[in-house]
């Protein structure tokens, strides 16, 4: 899939704001390989709340097999990015 | 994370060597554990051992599949901010009639009572505080006693003279009663099949304790088996009640929102409130569970009003 580099870094920017959010937290910088070991808070159910945070802000829905490959923020901007122009 | 040859630290280890990436929510659950804690955590530890010594590896790749049921229903529950099923015949064509996932998931249960903390607190509360509060001889009921850990510490207890286990399902009751025959518990329990949403009619022993933990969630009208548990129960008995809130899991049908909804609940239904603690699920302080709408395992101890 091509990924636009203005569309990958806006949608960082809002993701970014969503972690800050979801987790209270507004020091989080996101990066690509950001996983869940960097965020101390970043465990199964705030993985659960940021899936659902994720969905309602860019109307998607992801399927379950989907969320065990989301590794990290990387896994998450290229699985948005697909399902937004889908 | 343990550092001894403990029963604990061998089953602790085990669950890290099939699932590594499990290592941060354990480090969570026994970080804040005192010494106290750890010590009981040990003993259970060693329950759990001792019923599943034949099998750990698939007790454990069971509780590893639970937690991916529950994180389904998680994901269910967050997007719809309710609970699957809200009737007990759907739950009981998708999972009570089904051996091998109730199976799986009974195993899942029975790990999470030593590797979830709140699940921990529960049983910790359970030992510590409402066993202290028998001193003479007493007759204990509990209705759905599951993997039968509750019910073998009370039944152990010096002032337990007589205990009975009520449960819906033949099979759930012979599971228990292998189970406390595994733990060679020294008490004589009477196993009942006894659908607790029909007591009305049931003749029966007065108790002086019931346990109903983690049950009340399974059933459509917890309303009616408190109010008539209540009936068999003697006055002042001790009553020890845990209902989670916000706690999605797929045989869960009886959401309650609110750790003032637990208190309204017993208190509505013909019981004093004598004792309540909430715990929060691992990795959450009671007001992060509240917050972000986590479980939070109400645990409530009350006393028939006369």
């Amino acid at each position: 899939m091509n990924l636009n580099l203005g569309d990958i870094m806006e949608t960082n920017s809002k993701l970014q704001e969503l972690f800050r959010d979801i987790f209270d937290d507004d020091s989080i910088v996101l990066k690509p390989e950001t996983c869940a070991n960097d965020i101390e808070d970043w465990d199964s159910l705030m993985h659960i709340n940021l899936i659902v945070a994720i969905e309602k802000e860019w109307g998607i829905k992801f399927a379950l097999g989907e969320l065990s490959n989301l590794k990290n923020v990387k896994d998450m901007l290229v699985l948005i990015e697909s399902k937004s122009k889908n | 994370m343990i550092n001894n040859n403990s029963s604990l630290n061998q089953l602790l280890d085990c669950v890290l060597s099939i699932s590594p990436s499990h290592e941060k929510f354990l480090k969570n659950s026994f970080k804040s554990r005192t010494e106290r804690e750890i010590s009981f955590s040990k003993e259970i530890a060693t329950y759990i051992l001792k019923l599943k010594s034949d099998d750990l590896f698939n007790c454990i790749k069971n509780y590893l599949w639970t937690c991916e049921q529950l994180t389904t229903e998680g994901l269910y529950f967050k997007r719809n901010y309710s609970y699957r099923f809200t009737k007990f015949k759907d739950v009981a064509e998708q999972v009570y009639t089904k051996p091998d996932y109730m199976n799986k998931y009974l195993d899942g249960l029975l790990l999470t009572q030593v590797l979830w903390k709140n699940q921990f607190d529960a049983i910790f509360h359970l030992k510590n505080y409402y066993c202290s509060l028998f001193h003479k001889p007493f007759k204990h009921l509990e209705i759905g006693p599951g993997h039968g850990l509750l019910l073998y510490l009370i039944a152990e207890n010096h002032f337990c003279q007589y205990a009975e286990a009520w449960d819906i399902s033949e099979s759930s009751l012979q599971h228990t009663a292998q189970c406390l025959h595994k733990l060679e518990g020294k008490a004589d329990i009477k196993f009942c099949r006894i659908n607790a949403e029909e007591l009305t009619n049931v003749e029966s022993n007065s108790f002086d304790s019931v346990v109903i933990s983690e049950v009340l969630e399974h059933v459509e009208n917890p309303d009616k088996i408190l109010r008539e548990l209540s009936k068999k129960m003697n006055n002042n008995a001790y009553i020890f009640i845990n209902i989670p809130i916000n706690s999605p899991a797929i045989d869960h049908i009886y959401h309650l929102k609110t750790v003032e909804q637990s208190i309204d609940l017993v208190e509505s239904n013909g019981y004093k409130i004598i004792n309540k603690s909430f715990y929060p699920m691992t990795g959450y302080t009671l007001e992060s569970a509240i917050k972000r709408a986590a479980t939070i395992s109400c645990v409530i101890v009350a006393q028939k009003q006369e």
